[in-house]
């Protein structure tokens, strides 16, 4: 992606087939390129509505309107109209203007539009999600948590509104229920490495001996599952836990210390390869993040 | 009073401004000079760090990242004074008590403990006056040392919180921002994902 955002900065006219590639692919990632969409999304709507096929035309339409929302008015606003136009009854164009409601500062007016939707379909997911938005939007993050939490109890396989849950418990600090929603998060997804590493994270931060172990093994299990070759975060969260561990200097058997002195060297090893690797880049001798933490860990091999 | 100059204040809207949808934490830095006189804090550097989420509530963050600047300031004589944080929601101007016991903390380490906390609010009029609200550890409270009407000035004998040539620095700011260079601004999460993202060694703009 980054090197279709690079090929597209570095155009000197304007490419509405490259621009169209790079709305597709955006929209497959799902990533929150809101600038960018805006930058070349909107003049591809203004000026070439007419080359993109019809129904491609009203996605990439939604796409340049919810990344207007972000950081573009004008744009949500020509967008909209048309929306409106063509599907001003359907229930998915109540919830982007509800959206539209919400960025404005509307949050009764867009509460009620969702109420309504719900109303005639209590299923539908979305305006469910955009009432927590608003909770949080206001900062009532006790009724945004309440919200998701009563969402959960009917849709408690998705992935996404877990993750919301979690990120709303670290925000009020209450990470003992954080690291549930992380452990059903491991639980629907087992082969993620990101939970893992997270829930180390929490573990590590309610602290005590026994959530050290864990947080360890969490990491430790996270560095053998990642998709990344180096995963730098993990390896540097081991060290630190593994460091951790062997200040409380609690008695313990001799299997144990070493168990942990092994993983302390196996991190500690894997980060002086990946990053000795990059200094080996004749542009990254200089850089001083390279340096320093070699610095780190290179004193602490000692 | 407390001072920052027209690098680190630029940097740190920077920061804020490249993840303007998400909370934004970093630490504050202040060169290490013999003769400095101890009413007078200097905020000459600062390390952005993260803008995840939930990244800032999480200690075995700041143990890494205060471990590598630890390292960072010994070799250049610096040290940590404190940290910058802006939340993600506009309309929240609370510290979280994570900000604060991490601010407390270096109070206790280094005898300093700031924090600048950017008001979203204050953001929109940035050509105005300064956009932080400024605290300062005392014995493990955080203390609002700059009021909200507090025109950051040079030289004005009210304000406890200067930001150094300020007209100049926010026209600089302005054209900073107009120009993107927000793009060039990583942190230490932006590192953690691509090394050659450096994070450390401060920002000349």
């Amino acid at each position: 992606m980054e090197k279709l955002i690079q090929k597209l900065n570095s155009q000197k006219d304007f490419n509405y087939k490259k621009v169209l590639h790079f709305l597709r692919k955006a929209r497959k990632s799902k990533l929150r390129y809101s600038e960018l969409i805006i930058k070349y999304g909107f003049p591809l709507i203004k000026n070439y509505s007419k080359k993109i096929d019809k129904e491609e035309y009203f996605e990439v339409l939604e796409q340049v309107y919810l990344a207007g929302l972000d950081c573009n008015k004008d744009a949500s606003i020509f967008c909209i109209q048309i929306l409106k136009e063509k599907f001003s009854t359907s229930l998915r164009f109540k919830i982007l203007y509800g959206m539209f409601l919400e960025s404005k500062g509307s949050f009764e007016k867009a509460k009620n539009l969702y109420g309504k939707i719900l109303e005639k379909d209590s299923t539908n997911v979305l305006p469910q999600k955009r009432l927590v938005t608003i909770f949080k939007a206001q900062n009532d993050i006790p009724n945004a948590i309440k919200k998701l939490n009563q969402y959960l109890e009917v849709y408690m396989l998705d992935i996404e509104a877990w993750e919301e849950l979690c990120e709303l418990y670290l925000q009020t600090e209450s990470y003992s229920k954080a690291r549930f929603c992380l452990e059903e998060l491991i639980l629907l997804n087992p082969n993620e490495s990101k939970y893992y590493d997270k829930c180390a994270r929490v573990l590590y931060t309610i602290g005590g001996f026994d959530g050290l172990i864990l947080a360890r093994q969490y990491f430790s299990h996270s560095i053998k599952i990642s998709k990344i070759v180096n995963p730098i975060d993990s390896y540097l969260g081991l060290l630190m836990t593994t460091n951790k561990i062997e200040s409380l200097k609690k008695k313990t058997n001799q299997k144990f210390l070493e168990l942990n002195n092994n993983l302390s060297k196996f991190a500690k090893e894997k980060l002086i390869e990946t990053y000795q690797k990059q200094q080996e880049n004749e542009t990254q001798k200089e850089n001083e993040s390279i340096k320093t933490i070699l610095d780190l860990i290179k004193d602490e091999k000692k | 009073m407390i001072s920052i100059t027209p690098d680190a204040y630029c940097h740190i809207i920077l920061h804020s401004r490249k993840h303007f949808m998400e909370p934004v934490t970093g630490v504050l830095i202040q060169n290490e000079n013999k003769d400095q006189d101890i009413n007078n804090t200097v905020v000459n550097e600062i390390i952005p760090l993260f803008h995840n989420f939930s990244s800032y509530t999480l200690s075995i963050n700041y143990d890494i990242a205060f471990a590598i600047i630890n390292v960072y300031c010994e070799k250049n004589g610096k040290k940590i004074i404190g940290l910058y944080h802006g939340n993600e929601n506009q309309i929240n101007n609370a510290i979280p008590s994570s900000i604060e016991s991490v601010v407390n903390s270096i109070n206790s380490v280094n005898k300093k403990g700031i924090l600048l906390l950017l008001n979203n609010k204050k953001l929109e009029n940035f050509e105005e006056k300064s956009v932080f609200d400024v605290y300062e550890s005392v014995q493990l409270k955080l203390i609002k040392v700059s009021s909200d009407n507090l025109i950051a000035e040079e030289n004005s004998n009210e304000s406890q919180f200067i930001v150094e040539n300020f007209e100049t620095t926010t026209k600089k700011l302005k054209e900073l921002l107009e120009n993107n260079r927000f793009e060039e601004i990583f942190d230490f999460e932006d590192h953690l994902l691509n090394p050659e993202k450096n994070f450390l060694g401060g920002k000349t703009f």
